[in-house]
């Protein structure tokens, strides 16, 4: 087994953490919750989560991928990418934390490099790299569009 | 209880359920290693090229910045790092140094 207890405790609370956020926020199908358990289970071995769910009547999806480091006792996100899929499974935002962007699309610094997110109409815009709040935006955005 | 979308009762798992159920699961290392190695095939095929070679011209640079290669990128890694876990288990169990 890839890590300690104290890590896979640790990888387990990011994950519900996960959960919770998700199924707070939407209505995921039944399915999701029988599912969830093995992308955890993945994650425990890889330290890699790969979660893809569908969150509206209208097929619209989000798809998180996290991959997993740990300094001393602590979990860090080493690399993230958070994508809102419309139905065809086009992004409609999304954000990771490459250090490919250095300033969001007016030419201000990003708040929270490397951290950002590519907005409906893909311009680079700052992002604090927490996944609630792309999960709020992305909330924001169906509920905007009437999707849910 | 409410319905969800699919028409079932909602399923949403206490958190004390929630680790109960994962650690029911026992997902093997091999079946972990074919789950990625798997996944990896898919990109190969979807872009018509190996992943060693995707890793080396794509990764670090800015055509990386797509969903698709940050995936891949990172089920590159994942999938190195359980089996270079395995083998070094493997390896101390055998004694071999």
């Amino acid at each position: 087994m890839l890590h300690d207890s104290h890590q896979r405790r640790l990888i387990i609370n990011r994950c519900w953490l996960i959960y919770d956020l998700i199924t707070k926020k939407f209505n995921p199908l039944h399915e999701f919750h029988i599912e969830f358990p093995s992308f955890v289970e993945l994650a425990l071995i890889s330290g890699y989560l790969q979660v893809f769910v569908e969150i509206t009547r209208k097929g619209c999806s989000l798809r998180i991928h996290e991959e997993y480091d740990f300094i001393e006792h602590m979990l860090i996100i080493k690399v993230y990418n958070y994508n809102l899929l419309d139905k065809s499974k086009h992004s409609i935002i999304r954000s990771d934390s490459l250090p490919h962007h250095r300033f969001d699309y007016k030419g201000h610094n990003l708040s929270h490099f490397p951290d950002h997110l590519h907005d409906e109409k893909g311009r680079i815009c700052s992002f604090s790299g927490k996944i609630e709040d792309f999960v709020k935006r992305a909330s924001e955005i169906i509920e905007s569009e009437g999707q849910d | 209880m409410a319905l969800n979308r699919g028409g079932k009762k909602h399923m949403k798992m206490s958190k004390e359920k929630f680790i109960r159920e994962i650690s029911n699961l026992q997902l093997s290392t091999d079946t972990a290693i074919a789950n990625l190695s798997k996944q990896l095939h898919e990109y190969e095929e979807k872009y018509n090229l190996r992943s060693e070679i995707f890793y080396k011209l794509i990764v670090g640079t800015p055509a990386e910045d797509t969903p698709d290669f940050i995936a891949w990128a990172m089920c590159y890694r994942s999938y190195f790092r359980i089996l270079q876990s395995k083998f070094s288990v493997e390896e101390i169990s055998t004694g071999v140094a």
